[in-house]
């Protein structure tokens, strides 16, 4: 379980998050959305503990096991003359011998597989598409065998297709395996198809945080968006969002 | 409350990632063992090379303890095996703070030379050059002390003007060339106020030269590495793990500032005593990366041993041609490595068809 109480996170004279709680339980996919500055990125790295922050964190893994973290950035753009294999290794950093071990490489194999690149697994990271990359990086992350997942913005620079398989192999991982998921979305269908609860950040401060039909009503969208928006229903029951036209 | 399973073993093994990984590692393995032979014959080379030109058979025989000439053994022992011993030691140590420096630093053009370590050590060995009668040590002992002091001053500087503004690699690299720069105005000062003997001195020693090894400095030398070895072997994925990005390896719970802090202070005493023992010697560092980067790509397991077999190569290589190119002359080494060095640059930049990576 994940608990954070009154936190904030300062760039200089820069407030980029203040006052935020937030809860959010083994098993359940928790989205954050919001506007491009609201601070999204910066939840995660505090929760992370990757940048200093004000208030209280508390990381519960089940089982009294650590609360290991696998956080994937958003940026896709490395350029290292590595092998597909030799990335997705490192999500072992902490386990990682000089010599890898089987276990590492059974652990990367399963990752690689799971979400259907496998094949990719010799070939050079910067011979890869920007989505190709994300996926492997997603690999990375899995093979770390987290319990904690934080991701951000894990599907950007994928295919329709893969944004929906890729949805769907962290929705089932977090299920299978209890993890408590926090994944920044910009595509609003799809937190509203794959997330169990939505927090929706604004200038750096949390505007709701609720199941989705509840998180995603137009006065939330409009004063987080700035947008007006009409809700509707998918032909597999979830909720369907369109923008319609910016308002002032 | 539910059982905790692994993420990673999820999944069903072919084993065809594992065998693809482990076909890559033999692949590794056997362009090292390439390398590592390739060094032992320029070795023996090396050591037969010079005014008095000795058959292969005779150099190995005398390095077994065979030999029944007491001149070869006395010209091997004395003066050729620790020179071209120093060669290897020097260019595997350049080769080395090479790789790790473009890969702390995230910059192919990163070495000890470009960003004023080298600089550092050739004005301090100037600073002693030409003050030398008003120090209370000879000057053949000042001269690498302060070459190695400087050297590491230099990457202190480096270092510290860059924490200044979190440690990131553009701005240790701006550090560095702005240190370069500074280092150069200083040995030109030293230059312009030398006498002319001092003046002569000065551009010899900044050519670099192997003649000035002895077996001593390559214990020295030797020791250095050996004491380096374990805190690069403990930090090699982590080092990996850097080649991906500050906040990705942050993301996988690397501390980056501790690390590049550790890396700089291995740089620092690698090419210090190196550069002080042997001046300047450029190159090296830029060019021995690049052919292993080409080869075995950026798992610094490979990446990093084999950057100090190849600047092992090829200063062995240069140090034959500096004795061989013109008869009865030996070219400074330093001369020789940019000679060779820039033209082998430019071509593996541009004119390689062909890499792995």
């Amino acid at each position: 379980m994940l608990k954070a109480e009154g936190l904030g996170v300062r760039y200089g004279r820069l407030i980029a998050l203040s006052d935020v709680d937030l809860i959010a339980r083994p098993g359940e996919i928790l989205a954050v959305i919001g506007a491009n500055g609201s601070g999204k990125s910066s939840l995660l790295k505090a929760l992370a503990g990757f940048v200093p922050s004000s208030g209280s964190i508390t990381l519960e893994a089940l089982n009294g096991t650590a609360p290991h973290i696998g956080y994937m950035p958003q940026d896709i753009g490395a350029r290292a003359a590595l092998s597909v294999v030799e990335t997705v290794l490192l999500g072992r950093l902490k386990q990682l011998h000089y010599r890898v071990g089987e276990a590492d490489l059974a652990a990367a194999g399963s990752a690689l597989e799971r979400l259907g690149i496998a094949h990719l697994a010799t070939r050079p990271l910067g011979a890869l598409s920007g989505g190709q990359r994300q996926l492997v990086f997603l690999a990375q992350v899995m093979a770390g065998d987290p319990r904690f997942l934080f991701l951000d913005e894990p599907v950007s620079a994928l295919d329709i297709r893969n944004q929906l398989q890729v949805m769907e192999t962290v929705r089932s991982l977090t299920r299978e395996h209890r993890l408590t998921t926090l994944t920044i979305l910009h595509d609003l269908n799809l937190a509203a198809r794959f997330a169990d609860r939505i927090a929706i950040l604004k200038e750096g401060r949390l505007l709701a945080c609720a199941a989705p039909r509840e998180a995603l009503s137009q006065k939330n969208l409009e004063q987080a968006f700035s947008i007006e928006a009409a809700l509707g229903e998918g032909v597999e029951g979830h909720m369907l969002i369109e923008a319609l036209r910016p308002v002032s | 409350m539910s059982k905790v399973q692994s993420i990673s073993g999820a999944a069903p093994v072919t084993g065809a990632v594992g065998a693809a990984y482990r076909h890559h590692a033999r692949t590794r393995l056997i362009v090292g063992l390439a390398a590592t032979a390739a060094v032992a014959l320029s070795l023996l080379v090396d050591i037969a090379t010079g005014p008095a030109l000795l058959p292969l058979a005779a150099v190995a025989r005398s390095a077994l303890g065979l030999a029944a000439d007491r001149t070869v053994d006395a010209i091997i022992w004395s003066i050729r095996l620790p020179a071209a011993l120093m060669a290897l030691a020097v260019g595997a140590s350049l080769g080395l703070t090479g790789a790790m420096m473009q890969t702390i630093l995230n910059n192919p053009l990163a070495s000890s030379y470009t960003l004023g370590i080298s600089a550092g050590a050739g004005f301090g060995a100037a600073l002693v050059i030409v003050i030398g009668p008003l120090l209370p040590i000879s000057e053949a002992t000042a001269i690498p002390l302060s070459a190695f002091f400087f050297a590491g001053l230099a990457s202190a500087c480096v270092y510290a003007i860059g924490s200044l503004r979190g440690a990131t690699p553009e701005i240790l690299v701006l550090a560095g060339i702005a240190l370069l720069f500074l280092f150069q105005a200083l040995l030109a000062l030293l230059q312009f106020i030398a006498s002319p003997e001092a003046l002569q001195q000065i551009v010899f020693w900044l050519f670099g030269s192997l003649q000035k090894a002895s077996w001593s400095k390559l214990y020295l030398l030797l020791l250095t590495i050996l004491l380096c070895l374990p805190m690069i072997a403990a930090d090699v994925w982590r080092l990996t793990a850097l080649k991906l990005g500050d906040e990705r390896a942050i993301g996988l719970c690397v501390n980056v500032r501790a690390l590049r802090l550790r890396a700089f202070v291995v740089i620092s005493a690698l090419t210090g005593i190196a550069v002080a023992f042997v001046g300047t010697i450029g190159f090296i560092g830029l060019v021995a990366p690049h052919m292993a980067r080409m080869l075995v790509g950026e798992d610094q397991r490979g990446l990093l041993p084999l950057s100090a077999l190849f600047g092992a190569l090829v200063l062995s290589l240069a140090s034959i041609a500096s004795k061989t190119l013109v008869p009865g002359a030996l070219i400074p080494i330093g001369i020789v490595t940019a000679l060779i060095g820039v033209p082998f640059l430019v071509w593996l930049i541009i004119g390689s068809r062909r890499s792995f990576w």
